[in-house]
């Protein structure tokens, strides 16, 4: 009888790893992925499932810290969003997306870095650059053409990034594998004090 | 079906901590020696069981399987939920540590009602199949209302969230009331003695 018992139970383990096969570990939920990068004063990022689902119309929450909303806006059908920051820009901002029943993503971005800061220099007039002057060309004018095109140039990069960031937030076969043999040595240990105690 | 860190307020983090604490106790001291590879082999279940994911629009879902463990373990569903459970927070970053107790009451014991429900409808011999598609659907029709009940406190009026997550939840209901309707009259098909077991 308890082979028979076993050989049952094992049948409910080979149903559910049938299923696993036939879904496999790319189509899952229940995490609500963050990420979002500072691009002048817009915070622009994208919010999905950890199946890759986007998290469409979810409330998102720019915060200083805990009590105090910089910030509201909602993520579009992409689940993506773009929220102005208003001045002066806090060191450190906190992205909280809201999925609704419970779900919840967030993450951080420190806006101190260098390359946010703005140096006005307002007699600068002359800038030499390899022997081509410009003349009267203000900073804020080259800085904004600079930016403009540094965003065109790293978009590739940004976009792989947002594809690994993706591809990571997916639960792989080491972590699945690794939680079964979790439970096996669990049962094995509960099985072995048990077993201890009867012999007693 | 999980809440994720940071979304539920301290009184209800405590005594979802509470009822988880004290279930798990009372459901190891009802293991058996004979039921402890059944328990282990639902928590494999139970583990796994989260990556079918259902896609559904904004939301989604995932079979839960707690009607199952219900029927086939009784009280001993706490203590296999809280293994599957924290390893799907360590390894999947599923729901979290500190919300770990809540997510572990909201599912384990309205499977255990669902269990208790199946294995009352088996006994008065009503076809298996009825009574575990009956238990799977329950199991997550129970857990659908705990999660509205453990947002009610944060503000989510209950009503609107209970009929948004339970309709959302309608497909799984029905997908998770199959599964548990077939592997339960495979079961009474096959081993008889899968009802008694040491479980009361």
């Amino acid at each position: 009888m308890t082979i028979l018992k076993a050989r049952s139970m094992f049948a409910i383990l080979a149903i559910v790893s049938m299923v696993l096969t036939v879904n496999p570990p790319s189509a899952m939920a229940h995490r609500l992925s963050v990420f979002a990068i500072l691009e002048g004063d817009t915070v622009n990022g994208e919010a999905y499932f950890n199946d890759g689902t986007p998290a469409k119309g979810c409330p998102v929450f720019l915060k200083v810290n805990k009590d105090q909303t910089l910030v509201k806006g909602k993520t579009n059908e992409e689940g993506l969003f773009s929220l102005k920051v208003p001045s002066p820009m806090p060191n450190r901002l906190e992205v909280i997306v809201e999925g609704g029943a419970g779900h919840r993503g967030t993450t951080t971005i420190e806006t101190s870095r260098k390359g946010n800061e703005t140096v006005k220099d307002a007699n600068a007039k002359t800038y030499k650059t390899e022997g081509i002057s410009l003349q009267g060309v203000s900073e804020e004018a080259i800085e904004t053409a600079v930016r403009k095109v540094v965003r065109e140039e790293i978009k590739p990069v940004i976009d792989e990034l947002l594809k690994l960031n993706l591809e990571l937030s997916k639960p792989g076969i080491t972590e699945i594998l690794g939680g079964i043999g979790y439970i096996v040595g669990l049962t094995g240990l509960a099985l072995w004090i048990r077993g201890k105690k009867r012999h007693e | 079906m999980h809440i994720a860190e940071g979304v539920l307020s301290l009184p209800v983090l405590v005594s979802g901590a509470a009822i988880a604490t004290a279930g798990t106790a009372y459901g190891i001291k009802k293991l058996s020696f004979e039921t402890i590879p059944r328990c282990g082999i639902v928590s494999a279940a139970l583990f796994v069981a989260s990556l079918i994911h259902v896609n559904l629009g904004a939301t989604s879902v995932h079979l839960v399987l707690g009607g199952l463990g219900g029927i086939l373990l009784g009280w001993s569903l706490f203590p296999a939920f809280l293994v599957a459970l924290l390893l799907q927070a360590v390894l999947f970053q599923f729901g979290g540590l500190i919300v770990l107790g809540v997510n572990v009451t909201n599912m384990a014991l309205p499977g255990i009602l669902a269990g208790m429900i199946g294995r009352a409808m088996l006994k008065a011999n009503i076809n298996p199949f009825i009574c575990g598609f009956t238990s799977g659907l329950l199991g997550i029709l129970g857990s659908a209302a705990c999660v509205a009940i453990s947002l009610l406190f944060r503000g989510e009026a209950f009503m609107t969230s209970a009929v948004m997550i339970t309709s959302a939840h309608l497909p799984v209901m029905i997908i998770e009331g199959i599964v548990t309707g077939f592997i339960v009259s495979y079961l009474s098909k096959t081993d008889k003695t899968f009802l008694e077991g040491g479980i009361k």
